[in-house]
């Protein structure tokens, strides 16, 4: 044991001082880093500035109000999702209490004309769990700025003519000076048959403000017309406020697809480590075998340790580059949810939750580290065979599809279909349980299959473990072609080895 | 009674339907330095690998200081292998160290000797240089240096002298003669005989896996025919002891060279005698010394030939 504790230190120090080793330790983290910072700097674009010159007189504030109720809606939903993920109990039946969903306009008018977010805030605040972070919304993507930037009763034209130099420019809104990104100019005599409504804007319209603008205009001509036809304006309002009665079930906290998916992030990011580690880290591990026949190295070795005793230290080794790799990484990941406040921290968070209890932990250690000895076992069988990174390719590439395609299908189903049926039967072969079980762990695994395929996992590891003995024993020292499958199996079987 | 260092009873060692090693049976006694030797495919490397329990053999017994092989062993045992490679980005004082923590060694005893090791082999300033920075010669140091570090009292080198320059032969030469001056026992395969005949206190010789000698140089000599070369007037070949006489050259006034090959078993110095006490006459009696080249090519040649 202390020979095979000394070519794992060996190993485990030759790996570790490659370039390699750190470009893949630090990959994670700069992915991490970035996307955090770019979820910041994405948030942090500037709300624009617009100006809306009513010459008519009859629309600015049904404009007004419109994008003022689509903001508040944004902030109720907002506050129904920071409420499911951050507040004790059910609640008391408020608005923000039933879960986020699509809020129809009444409810974010009864929202509205309740106090708004200061008092929903006052609300919620003694129901929060410790350590909840403050409320966070996007700022309103557009803030009115003054009509008086240019003429209103001189026509579009002389409208236009103002206003244009100052796209772009800052003007002053009421929660200080924003960027101009659009002047909307309404005519006097806008109707059905009039001037159309001009929009000046910098480059691309912003589609919300403009979908809101055609929809509000839409909705006056409308109203208009239906006068004309003799409907009083009090029906027009009330049909064109029908709303169709939608009862949503929002289902209890935990229990839907994307927080099943935000449990099962941990896990499911654990298996898609494990693949990457235990391929990069198996094929440093190839390589160095490789040197080690191919230089002649390997008999002074064996002259001090047995090939069994240089086996176990190499799995043991790389073993521990593994779980170096995803310590780091999982560190990383848990700095990122609890130091970084952001999207990327929202979804590991309550993963990571769900791992802290000592079962699931247990599992999800017990799993990588058997994922990982089942791989590089074979990754070592490879390299007892090869004088070479050429022989070792005609075996590699069979056994890496073999390996690989399943567990990438399986993957994919988990994140498209949770019910998939290949997981469940990916759990059942052991080259494939480790993965399986770790892509199914977030969404709950029964105790008699997780204890069943362990066992089989365990006695599949054992006889792995004694088929590479005996493989790695007879080929270290041999030379010349690599022993075809037959030849391997004959290798494996055999009473006695030469 | 000196103990035996390395014995092999009735060892045979077959690879699927080919033997490499074909009941050979030596023993190798302690302190010296023991020479194995014979041509490629004899059944050197496959019986030292056998000693050091890299490979088990299929029948026989083989005891290594008094044990069965084994990595137990590996504290006793310095081996330098026919093919040599190191860790190219290891360090060469790492390098020595982890071969002697490898050997049983503390990390500070390991550390100590490799040092001493290091600057004795003229490496001092390259001790924390990385492998595949050395030239080839101080790679096969470096090698050296693993199979000496833990102060072995059974030094093994298969092919020791392959790949040297002759300064690095001379340089490994005198190492080989001050470590078995130190106490150890050296045992090192060649097909060098020149090697062998300057360094073995004691041989053995093989061929196609079976010994066809073991003993000293000059109990090799008394196994082939003894040649000698005579000016004499008369015809030697009748002279007792003398099994072939061939006239090489007239010498003048009746005198002629002849080179003699005497019968096995019949020592020169007899024939000397012989001839003084009967007056036949001689100019000249000078006997040829076999070297062990000679030696191996009597017994190994004549074995190579009944090849099937």
């Amino acid at each position: 044991m202390r020979r095979a504790l000394l070519i794992a230190t060996r190993e485990y120090r030759q790996v570790t001082s490659t370039r390699g080793f750190w470009i893949l330790l630090l990959a994670l983290p700069v992915v991490f880093g970035v996307s955090a910072l770019a979820g910041r700097w994405i948030k942090s674009e500037p709300t624009a500035a617009y100006v809306l010159a009513d010459a008519s007189g009859r629309y600015g504030s049904v404009i007004e109000k419109r994008l003022e109720i689509n903001q508040q809606r944004e902030v109720l939903s907002d506050l129904a999702t920071y409420v499911r993920r951050w507040a004790r109990g059910p609640g008391k039946g408020a608005l923000w209490d039933s879960g986020p969903r699509g809020f129809d306009d009444r409810e974010v008018q009864i929202f509205m004309a309740s106090g708004g977010l200061p008092h929903a805030l006052a609300q919620i605040a003694p129901r929060l769990t410790s350590g909840a972070p403050r409320f966070h919304t996007d700022p309103p993507p557009y803030l009115s700025a003054s009509d008086k930037l240019a003429p209103v009763d001189q026509g579009p034209a002389a409208f236009g003519a103002a206003v244009t130099p100052k796209i772009g420019e800052k003007v002053m809104t009421s929660d200080g000076p924003r960027p101009l990104a659009a002047a909307i100019y309404v005519p006097k005599a806008f109707g059905t048959s009039g001037p159309p409504v001009r929009v000046w804007v910098r480059a691309n319209p912003d589609s919300d403000l403009v979908k809101v603008l055609r929809a509000e205009m839409s909705g006056a001509l409308r109203l208009e017309a239906m006068s004309a036809s003799g409907v009083a304006p009090a029906e027009f309002e009330r049909i064109s406020g029908l709303n169709a009665p939608l009862a949503i079930t929002v289902p209890t906290k935990g229990h839907t697809p994307s927080q099943l998916l935000e449990r099962s992030a941990l896990p499911l990011g654990l298996a898609y480590l494990l693949l990457i580690a235990v391929m990069t880290t198996g094929g440093m591990m190839l390589q160095g075998l490789i040197e080690e026949r191919s230089n002649k190295l390997i008999e002074s070795v064996l002259a001090c340790v047995t090939p069994s005793e240089l086996m176990y230290g190499k799995l043991l080794g790389l073993g521990g580059v593994g779980l170096t790799t995803v310590t780091a990484w999982v560190a990383c990941a848990v700095g990122v949810a609890f130091v970084m406040p952001g999207d990327v921290a929202d979804l590991l968070r309550p993963s990571i939750e769900s791992a802290a209890h000592p079962w699931m932990a247990f599992a999800l250690i017990f799993y990588f580290v058997s994922g990982y000895a089942v791989v590089s076992a074979i990754y070592l069988a490879i390299g007892s065979l090869s004088d070479s990174i050429q022989d070792a390719q005609a075996y590699l590439v069979p056994v890496v599809m073999v390996i690989l395609l399943p567990i990438v299908f399986m993957m994919t189903s988990m994140v498209t279909d949770p019910g998939s049926a290949l997981p469940h039967i990916l759990s059942w072969i052991p080259l494939y349980t480790p993965f399986a079980m770790l892509v199914r762990l977030g969404s709950g695994v029964s105790w008699t299959e997780a204890i069943g395929t362990g066992v089989l996992l365990v006695a599949f590891m054992a006889i792995e473990i004694f088929a590479v003995g005996r493989i790695f024993q007879v080929s270290l020292l041999r030379t010349g072609q690599p022993p075809k499958l037959g030849a391997l199996v004959d290798l494996v079987v055999r009473k006695q080895v030469d | 009674m000196a103990l035996n260092v390395l014995t092999l009873d009735d060892v045979e060692k077959r690879f699927g339907g080919f033997t490499a090693v074909d009941n050979l049976s030596f023993a190798v006694p302690e302190g010296g330095i023991f020479g194995f030797l014979g041509g490629n495919g004899a059944g050197k490397t496959t019986s030292l690998r056998m000693a050091l329990d890299i490979i088990r053999p299929t029948q026989g017994r083989i005891t290594v200081l008094g044990r069965s092989p084994g990595r137990e062993n590996a504290a006793l045992i310095g081996f330098l292998p026919e093919e040599r490679g190191l860790y190219r980005r290891m360090g060469v004082l790492d390098t020595v160290s982890y071969f002697g923590r490898l050997k049983g060694m503390s990390a500070s005893a390991a550390r100590k000797a490799s040092e001493a090791l290091i600057d004795k082999l003229g490496l001092g300033g390259w001790a924390n240089q990385t492998v595949d920075k050395l030239s080839k010669g101080m790679s096969q140091k470096v090698q050296l240096a693993t199979a000496l570090v833990n102060a072995p009292r059974l030094l093994i080198l298969d092919e020791p002298f392959s790949g040297l320059d002759p300064v690095n032969q001379g340089v490994l030469e005198d190492l080989i003669r001050d470590t078995a001056r130190g106490g150890a026992t050296v045992v090192f395969s060649t097909h060098v005989m020149q090697h062998a005949e300057r360094l073995c206190d004691r041989l053995l010789l093989l061929s196609r896996g079976r010994k066809v000698f073991e003993g000293t140089l000059v109990e090799g000599a008394r196994v082939m025919p003894r040649r000698l070369s005579v000016t004499s007037r008369a015809d030697p070949s009748r002279l007792p002891g003398v099994a072939a006489a061939q006239a090489v050259g007239d010498a003048g006034n009746g005198w002629r060279d002849w080179e003699l090959q005497m019968l096995p078993g019949h020592d020169p110095a007899d024939l000397l005698q012989t001839c003084t006490n009967g007056a036949f006459a001689l100019r000249r009696f000078q006997t040829r010394e076999p070297s062990l080249h000679d030696i191996f090519l009597h017994l190994v040649g004549a074995d190579e030939e009944s090849r099937p």
